[in-house]
């Protein structure tokens, strides 16, 4: 009975203890917390949108908010700042979707930098000015658009297995590679 | 996989229905378990679980108590393999009250992975329980577990999520044979990196030549990573 007692202690102790250290965290958000600015690029870019899922993530010393949403058979995810501005507009794709000279250079890449490789997600990054993303979203312009691909795969090398997530140009140059971490809790493996 | 995993399940419930009144037992199983990093992609890691019941009927003695049937410590040597797939073993010290102490042997294979929102963990375990004037236990076991996010697409600290699995455990001791089947459902606070609490509750049902017996856990579980 003791250790009940204690446990449910440390349940409520917990969160306080959590509290008092900054921590990187995304979480679910209503609209209504959600700038007006965002709200309403999103509005006017995904015309007729009815429902979208928003979040607020929190980094050490700033913050940013994030919608994900279901537009035309695609996954959307589109981040602004904390002042409700937009930041980029990412998109689930397949790899084959990925311009000829471009999936060359990246297999190109993964083949020189990784004896062993495999896809797990990829995604177009788009960046831009406010009204030039839009126009994109409702009238499929390009002009002023820098695309990107975010690409996240399984690789081994040197002695190395791990997950990574690559930042790639237009053109399939390798611009940002870092290490992600799939750490399944204790009570999945015992 | 899945829908076989399915129907095994609900196959012993079945047979069930039409067996002999089953024994019911109620109690609460908390845990402990920690695990420290050793070298790169080597961890120890430990399990400590007590089982204190309150409640018991269908053996004729049918009523409510306190009684306690046990503690067994798990020790584990876990590798690596890739960010996928780990393997473990073990050792197991059993202490049960009125019989000698147990000694297992544990072997593990796991495999986990990432589809989205959802952590998904498979484990394959087999055993050995070496216990005094007893012949020797062997089992297998399969358990499917998943892990949820409450508040958001990835957990984070001072969140809450959810987990839960079902595990099929196949026994053979001399002539003896048994399955059971254990579903889990647990609410969990990721309070840190390093300490995870969790609390809900485990239905195990075990299925034997003498009959079926299930069991009703209340658990809670401390989960210390350093």
């Amino acid at each position: 009975m003791r250790s009940i007692h204690l446990f449910l202690l440390f349940i409520l102790v917990s969160p306080l203890l959590s509290a008092q250290v900054k921590v990187e965290r995304e979480y679910r958000i209503h609209w209504r917390e959600v700038p007006a600015d965002s709200r309403d690029w999103m509005r006017d870019a995904f015309e007729g949108i009815k429902k979208i899922r928003w979040y607020r993530d929190e980094q050490e010393d700033a913050f940013s908010y994030e919608a994900k949403l279901k537009w035309k058979g695609r996954e959307y995810s589109v981040e602004f700042d904390a002042d409700g501005r937009i930041l980029d507009i990412e998109y689930k794709i397949d790899f084959e979707d990925i311009p000829v000279s471009a999936r060359r250079n990246l297999e190109e890449y993964f083949n020189n930098e990784f004896r062993n490789f495999r896809l797990m997600k990829v995604q177009k990054q788009l960046t831009g000015d406010p009204d030039v993303l839009e126009d994109f979203m409702d009238e499929d312009e390009k002009d002023g658009i820098t695309g990107r691909f975010e690409i996240e795969f399984y690789g081994e090398r040197d002695d190395e297995k791990d997950l990574w997530e690559g930042l790639f140009d237009e053109k399939g140059e390798i611009l940002l590679l870092r290490k992600m971490v799939l750490e399944p809790g204790l009570n999945l493996e015992f | 996989m899945k829908k076989i995993f399915i129907i095994i399940t609900l196959s012993f419930f079945v047979l069930d229905s039409f067996t002999q009144k089953p024994v019911w037992k109620s109690g609460y199983a908390p845990e402990l378990v920690l695990s420290i990093p050793l070298k790169k992609n080597l961890s120890f890691s430990s399990k400590t679980e007590s089982f204190i019941y309150y409640f018991e009927s269908g053996r004729g003695d049918d009523g409510s108590a306190l009684w306690y049937e046990g503690t067994d410590i798990q020790v584990f040597i876990n590798g690596k393999i890739n960010p996928f797939q780990r393997w473990a073993l073990g050792y197991q010290y059993g202490i049960e009250p009125g019989e000698s102490d147990s000694h297992r042997a544990i072997q593990q294979y796991s495999l986990s992975y990432k589809p989205g929102l959802l952590t998904i963990g498979q484990r394959f375990r087999a055993d050995q329980t070496f216990q005094e004037n007893e012949p020797v236990r062997f089992r297998i076991r399969y358990r499917l577990g998943i892990e949820l996010p409450l508040q958001g697409t990835s957990l984070d600290q001072g969140e809450l999520y959810l987990t839960a699995s079902d595990e099929l455990l196949y026994a053979i001791q001399g002539n003896d044979r048994k399955t059971e089947n254990r579903l889990n459902l647990q609410l969990g606070l990721y309070v840190s990196k390093s300490l995870r609490l969790q609390a809900g509750g485990d239905f195990r049902s075990h299925f034997t030549n003498e009959g079926t017996m299930h069991e009703m856990l209340v658990k809670s579980g401390i989960y210390l990573s350093f």
